[in-house]
């Protein structure tokens, strides 16, 4: 993960450094993970003149660009920066509904969101702005069916919406809940727990890296490389991959020397290596590096569809992609649909 | 010195043009009624007719021939494709194109090379370092991942052999002729069928692709013809030998001019040219005393040798040009036409 971090263009490394303090992966598959935001109203940040705003799906402005930072919508609210202190929008009104005043802000889900005042310690608000679980950790990432992994003196549990630990702090690290399932780190490795807590996948074989569950399938690496566990834990494709993202569409970009392909769930590769980034499929369309520019392949075809080039491009969301023109102090950023066309031209 | 100097430009600018010629050797003949030939007009390039009149303005950075209804232009700096009537029909982001052959054409996109079809629309993934024209439904390809090269199916499949190499040498004329296509493994050349067996074994320290189902090749010493069930047509006993066209191919035996043989081994047109290209549509083009020239297959010049760059015959034209020294400096000033089979210019060097 920490590569997908390392080749972010600098404005989405910017939209997540307030947060990088939690766990890299749990930001980057929360934020930009599958949200199910059908029937709610979706808002989309734009940059309009040096300021974020955002748009509807139809590149309609709901929310006029004053915003010196803007993440995507979660769970109906959408966290802003003005200045140093963030807050958030919310979706439904289209307006500034949470003052900002937190200096780490992290994603609505299950109604709360964890943050962080200046010198304190991390708590959850709801989305009036009120602290319903008081700060109280040292790191603190978003809720996620139910469950909110939480770092209390150096060690990791999980909090329940009414604040209370699942068990005591115990592991060095922990990821968010998936598939009624969770990847915590111990001395030997990552191991798998339940909804209880219980430790229920421990495989005999030790864990170096480990991803959410997703599909069924989760991502490990292993002393062999990447491969996938289903959720009894039995390694369905053996590790052997430099690099493995998540099954989403019964597809999973890996990497094998110097380029990523995607496999299928017997570990088919349906479209073969060459590719020197890849992003998971969403919507049947995945976003895919070539050499300099971003592209986007389709499902059916496994072959590239819209050859527009952009600098960055991310996965289809309700019907739109963001993507990126330009570099660095030059980016500019607009929303395309799936026939590539623009539905907000990209603008700084 | 001087001279030799010469031949020598004149020869590295026939080698530049072995590409047009493999092109026109190999490729499907462009059979549409309209026959349209590129011509530069001014420093711009348009299209004339078999008549030499003028069909397309002369509005292109550069212009190559019609292959299956379209050609190669370039266009305010990109490279597009254009249809009969001039008009542009595909335009994308393509730093290099080449010409469609069996409804794809492979094009260069995001430094990657890749294969899209008459619409625009990719149909094999641009995934490779390097990709050749298709011919016989296969393509040679140069792998990203180890730099190697090999040949694909019409999906883009890598075509795999157990018994041989996972990639070959560069060869210059890779495509599948006969069902059959040239590969190197090091120094040894053999030949594959389209499933990537060995057809052929690799014996042949040379060897040229196949035409009108023979081949040339080394055995020995001495380039002799082989077929395709690898029996030995056309005994080894040439200094070297061309490929065979219109029944007849370029060798020689005895001395240091070629001549051509027919499918016996029979010298048919003596000994006498410097260099002798394959015939293409009835008509060779041959290097005498400094200048090029074409022959009809009795061996009879269809003008006096006075081109210094020529391309084969191509729907009855053949494109020639003639370099003008510059005063000034060292450089030449090109002047392309067209003759007919009859050796008048249809187009009088322009540029």
């Amino acid at each position: 993960m920490t590569t997908a971090i390392s080749k972010m263009k600098p404005l989405t490394l910017l939209l997540f450094t307030a947060v990088l303090l939690f766990s890299a992966c749990d930001v980057v598959d929360s934020i930009t993970g599958n949200k199910d935001t059908s029937g709610e109203s979706t808002i989309h940040p734009v940059l309009v003149n040096g300021k974020w705003g955002y748009i509807d799906n139809t590149g309609k402005v709901l929310i006029e660009a004053k915003f010196d930072e803007a993440r995507d919508m979660s769970d109906g609210m959408a966290a802003v920066r003005m200045n140093d202190v963030w807050g958030y929008v919310d979706a439904s009104t289209a307006k500034l509904s949470i003052t900002p005043g937190f200096a780490i802000a992290g994603d609505f889900n299950d109604g709360l969101a964890p943050v962080q005042r200046q010198g304190e310690l991390f708590g959850f608000i709801n989305k009036t702005g009120e602290f319903s679980i008081e700060p109280g950790f040292d790191f603190a990432s978003t809720f996620s069916e139910g469950k909110a992994a939480v770092r209390s003196d150096g060690l990791w549990t999980y909090i329940s919406s009414n604040g209370s630990f699942l068990f005591d702090p115990k592991y060095s690290n922990a990821r968010s809940f998936s598939e009624d399932m969770a990847a915590v780190e111990t001395f030997d490795g990552w191991i798998y727990i339940d909804e209880t807590g219980k430790e229920i996948i421990t495989p005999s074989f030790q864990i170096s890296a480990a991803r959410e569950f997703s599909d069924g399938f989760a991502a490990v690496q292993t002393v062999e490389g990447w491969g996938f566990i289903n959720s009894e834990g039995d390694l369905k494709i053996t590790p052997k991959y430099r690099e493995a993202g998540r099954f989403t569409q019964d597809r999973a970009w890996v990497r094998e020397g110097d380029y990523v392909g995607f496999i299928d769930k017997s570990d088919q590769m349906i479209i073969d290596p060459q590719f020197s980034d890849a992003k998971s499929f969403s919507e049947n369309m995945a976003a895919v590096r070539l050499n300099n520019d971003w592209f986007f392949v389709g499902k059916s075809s496994n072959l590239i569809t819209i050859t527009n080039p952009f600098s960055e491009a991310e996965s289809f969301q309700n019907g739109i992609s963001r993507v990126t023109l330009g570099d660095d102090e030059n980016a500019r950023f607009g929303y395309i649909n799936k026939k590539g066309d623009y539905v907000w031209f990209p603008t700084k | 010195m001087k001279k030799t100097a010469f031949i020598l430009t004149i020869l590295s600018l026939i080698f530049i043009q072995s590409c047009d010629l493999v092109d026109s050797i190999s490729g499907k003949k462009d059979d549409n009624t309209v026959k349209l030939y590129p011509v530069e007009i001014d420093g711009r390039w348009g299209y004339i007719n078999s008549n030499g009149q003028l069909q397309i303005e002369p509005d292109f950075q550069w212009a190559s021939l019609f292959q299956e209804g379209l050609a190669v232009v370039r266009e305010s700096n990109r490279w597009k494709y254009i249809d009969k009537t001039g008009e542009v029909v595909i335009e994308g982001n393509f730093s290099s194109i080449r010409n469609f052959s069996q409804g794809k054409a492979a094009v260069r996109f995001d430094g990657r090379w890749g294969y899209i079809n008459t619409s625009g629309n990719f149909v094999i993934n641009p995934k490779f370092r390097d990709a050749h024209k298709f011919s016989n439904g296969r393509a040679f390809v140069r792998s990203l991942h180890n730099w190697g090269y090999y040949y694909i199916d019409e999906k883009g499949d890598k075509i795999e052999s157990v018994d041989l190499p996972g990639s070959f040498d560069f060869v210059e004329t890779n495509e599948f002729r006969d069902g059959l296509a040239l590969v190197r493994d090091d120094d040894e050349f053999g030949y594959i069928d389209k499933s990537g067996n060995a057809a052929i074994k690799f014996k042949y320290n040379e060897a040229r692709p196949f035409s009108e189902k023979l081949a040339a090749v080394k055995i020995s010493d001495k380039w002799g013809f082989i077929n395709s069930s690898e029996d030995v047509e056309i005994s080894p006993q040439f200094i070297s030998a061309g490929d065979f066209g219109n029944g007849l191919a370029p060798a020689r035996k005895n001395s240091n001019q070629f001549g051509y043989v027919n499918r016996s081994g029979t010298l048919i047109i003596p000994e006498q040219f410097e260099i002798a290209e394959p015939f293409q549509e009835e008509r060779a083009a041959v290097f005498v005393d400094g200048k090029w020239t074409f022959i009809d297959t009795s061996g009879n010049q269809i003008t006096s040798p006075k081109f210094d760059e020529v391309a084969p015959f191509f729907n009855g034209l053949a494109k020639v040009t003639i370099l003008i020294p510059s005063e000034m400096d060292d450089e030449f000033t090109e002047k392309v036409g067209y003759i007919n089979k009859s050796g008048s210019y249809v187009w009088f060097p322009t540029n």
